[in-house]
């Protein structure tokens, strides 16, 4: 019984854990092991994610279980992505739940983060259907091995994605994820760009994935020059915690040449990073303002495009999905702010 | 004006903390006397992340740096270390004590080297963790504010939610706002943000609920009623840890004072002599979060501040927030040991901490250097300056 949810494509006859072991045989069926269950569920600035062009300025319910099935050795989630049962706490909650909860905190949108969504395929479709009857747009954070049976209906139920991709040889991957062949992930980001909002991230490993920076700025321009890539500086932890702090300057040199190819690319996970910020392509100047507080993405503290997304400098149109969402738009109506006694 | 250099190693920005704005390199506010000696500072110590092995010699190292180029009267130091390792990674009893042990060498260090009369304060003992209590079933919202977790947040209670609670192994009390209010007559910003309800866990239990980290706990916070304090100041009386303040401020201008806080370390492992300093309010007792630090520092027990336990700080979190870099606070505490010292006084402090913000906010010190983890992920060393020109 073959697994057709990511491109391991792994047989789960006879008992077979698989290799993110998060789905069993069962009845002729491949079925989740642990289904609703979940590590985390958190109200956050999108652009924490990060999202940096999907509705700028909203409070996503970021969600994510557990397991994985890439082994990354310098993951920063190993805690979580790499856990076996048991060994991390996890809430069980009902689709309607956390539909209920997004509500409640006030929040305008739900992304599974924290780990793959493809390990928890069945539960994150179900959350989807329930965002879907109360009108929450849906976003997720993958690693972009899915086949492509899966590719498809995450295009379906996603409005917007962010699809890490790690490398760009397949030496890279191979050695430091463990997967055989990127090859799908490449196809998989082609594919998504056609049918919804995406953004790529990828984190960097000093001497070992920068000397592909300009490869994969080209390769993200020949699909779309508008794509936001975010680039992380990596502090190696799992099996790579020995390794050196990785070096800004010399990362950021890279990434002066890639800038020529694209439009958005920004550098962060360092508290204070100045280059999260949306700089409008055409006329250079500021146009959505973030700080980096320490984490992955940013915090929006000021957005000034206007009401058509153009620059309100030169008026050029910028790629943004979604619209710009006032933080706290929706406390008032869920009750959260609630001064009485 | 405040400004922060915010150090990734071999690169660094300096922000206004009010605004967050960075300033350009070559502003005459980035090349100060003042801000040059931060960031030699943070230049030579930069922190190694909380799970290393050196993160107690770190805060030693600096305060250690701040006393020979700054030379400061007073000098607040917070090691963290017992207190996030101890949550998060199982030690068996010998690591712990080798734990508690190093992180005594280092205040011993730091005291016999520069002469610093100390008041080292235990805030309190772990205990291992027994169960989580998990909010995440009710119908309304549980939120705790890390990393205070005894303490939750409830909003939006239905009645089959106040029914569950009673029946929760875990939970030693539930508190109404207006039972809560009535009792401890809070501020009006903490009036105004407290939670429907106030839930209180036993000792030994933890909540689980929007708001908490994933990581695997081991220990917790235990219910320190007392907390342990050792003083070499004569003839001093400290019943609370609210009296701690004003114990530096009588003392300081005869002689010069470190008060070392340390964060998991309670009467069980404090060695040697030490008194005992009352660490509750009614049935509140104090969390090692920022109850306890801005207590601490501003001599006024917690409901004074602006800050309740449980409140859902996120819904502040707005894009013009002040202060974007000091988390849910939006304004530096006037009260703080640090600043009444230099406006109040004119007297120099430093400070060196492993508990990120809470080293600037609680010690408001001319200059505090402090690490910059959050989720017990490093991303840089930070310098606070609040006193920008050098005397």
């Amino acid at each position: 019984m073959i697994c057709n949810y990511c491109e391991w494509r792994c047989d789960l006859g006879n008992g077979k854990p698989g290799i993110c072991q998060m789905y069993m045989e069962k009845d002729n069926r491949i079925v989740e092991k642990y289904p609703n269950y979940y590590t985390t569920y958190h109200a956050t600035h999108i652009e924490s994610l990060p999202f940096f062009h999907a509705y700028p300025g909203s409070r996503t319910l970021q969600i994510g279980s557990r397991g994985c099935n890439f082994d990354c050795h310098y993951c920063s989630n190993a805690y979580v992505a790499k856990s076996l049962p048991g060994e991390v706490y996890t809430f069980n909650m009902t689709p309607q739940r956390i539909v209920d909860v997004a509500k409640q905190t006030g929040c305008h949108n739900i992304v599974f983060s924290v780990n793959e969504p493809t390990v928890s395929f069945p539960s994150f479709l179900e959350i989807a259907e329930e965002a879907r009857i109360s009108e929450f747009p849906i976003g997720c954070m993958t690693n972009g091995y899915m086949t492509q049976e899966s590719t498809d209906i995450l295009s379906s139920v996603c409005e917007f994605i962010n699809i890490s991709l790690k490398g760009f040889s397949q030496e890279f991957y191979r050695k430091y994820t463990g997967i055989p062949d990127f090859k799908p992930i490449l196809r998989n980001i082609e594919k998504l760009a056609l049918t919804n909002h995406i953004e790529i991230t990828t984190p960097i490993i000093q001497d070992i994935n920068d000397d592909k920076i300009i490869e994969i700025a080209k390769f993200i321009a020949s699909i779309d020059r508008n794509i936001p890539w975010h680039v992380f500086r990596l502090l190696p932890e799992y099996k790579m915690e020995d390794k050196d702090y990785p070096s800004i300057q010399e990362i950021n040199k890279k990434l002066e040449d890639a800038r020529g190819i694209l439009p958005y690319i920004y550098f962060s996970n360092f508290i204070g990073s100045v280059w999260v910020s949306t700089h409008c392509p055409s006329c250079g100047q500021k146009i959505i303002e973030r700080f980096n507080l320490g984490g992955c993405g940013g915090k929006m503290v000021k957005y000034s495009l206007l009401e058509d997304k153009k620059c309100p400098y030169c008026g050029a149109q910028i790629e943004i999905h979604g619209e710009y969402t006032q933080w706290n738009s929706r406390d008032e109506s869920y009750g959260i702010r609630n001064p009485g006694c | 004006m405040a400004y922060a250099i915010l150090d990734v190693r071999e690169w660094d920005t300096v922000v206004r903390m009010d605004t967050g704005e960075p300033l350009p390199m070559n502003s005459p506010k980035v090349n100060t006397p003042m801000l040059d000696m931060a960031r030699q500072v943070i230049k030579g110590h930069p922190y190694p992340g909380d799970f290393s092995s050196k993160s107690i010699e770190w805060v030693t190292d600096t305060a250690l740096r701040l006393w020979k180029t700054y030379d400061p009267h007073f000098m607040f130091m917070i090691y963290a270390q017992p207190g996030i390792l101890g949550g998060v990674k199982y030690m068996t009893p010998d690591r712990w004590n080798s734990l508690v042990c190093r992180v005594f060498q280092n205040v011993n260090r730091f005291i016999e080297i520069t002469g610093y009369i100390p008041i080292i304060v235990g805030l309190g003992d772990m205990v291992p963790l027994k169960e989580y209590i998990d909010l995440s079933g009710l119908d309304g919202i549980g939120y705790i504010r890390m990393p205070n977790r005894r303490y939750a947040g409830f909003y939006n209670p239905t009645d089959r939610d106040i029914s569950r609670f009673d029946r929760m192994p875990g939970i030693e009390r539930t508190v109404s706002k207006c039972d809560f209010i009535n009792l401890f007559e809070p501020s009006d910003v903490f009036r105004e943000r407290l939670p429907d309800y106030l839930i209180v866990a036993k000792e030994g239990y933890s909540f689980k609920t929007l708001g908490t980290s994933s990581r695997t706990g081991y220990k917790t916070i235990a219910k320190n009623e007392a907390i342990p304090v050792y003083t070499g100041l004569p003839n001093t009386e400290i019943n609370s840890l609210v009296d701690l303040k004003d114990t530096v401020i009588k003392n300081i201008n005869h002689q010069r004072i470190a008060l070392i806080l340390l964060d998991g370390i309670g009467t069980k492992d404090f060695p040697g002599e030490y008194r005992l300093c009352n660490n509750s309010l009614y049935w509140y007792t104090y969390c090692q979060g920022d109850d306890s630090y801005f207590a601490v520092s501003c001599g006024e027990h917690f409901q004074h501040s602006d800050y309740p336990p449980g409140w859902l700080d996120f819904t502040e979190d707005f894009e013009m927030k002040t202060y974007p870099y000091d988390g849910f606070i939006e304004k530096p505490l006037s009260g703080s040991i640090g600043n009444y010292l230099r406006t109040k006084m004119g007297i120099t402090s430093a400070a060196a901490g492993s508990r990120s913000t809470f080293t600037h906010l609680s010690g408001g010190a001319d200059i505090c250097i402090e690490c910059c983890c959050c989720g017990l992920y490093n991303y840089g060393t930070k310098a606070v300056i609040y006193k920008t020109q050098a005397s």
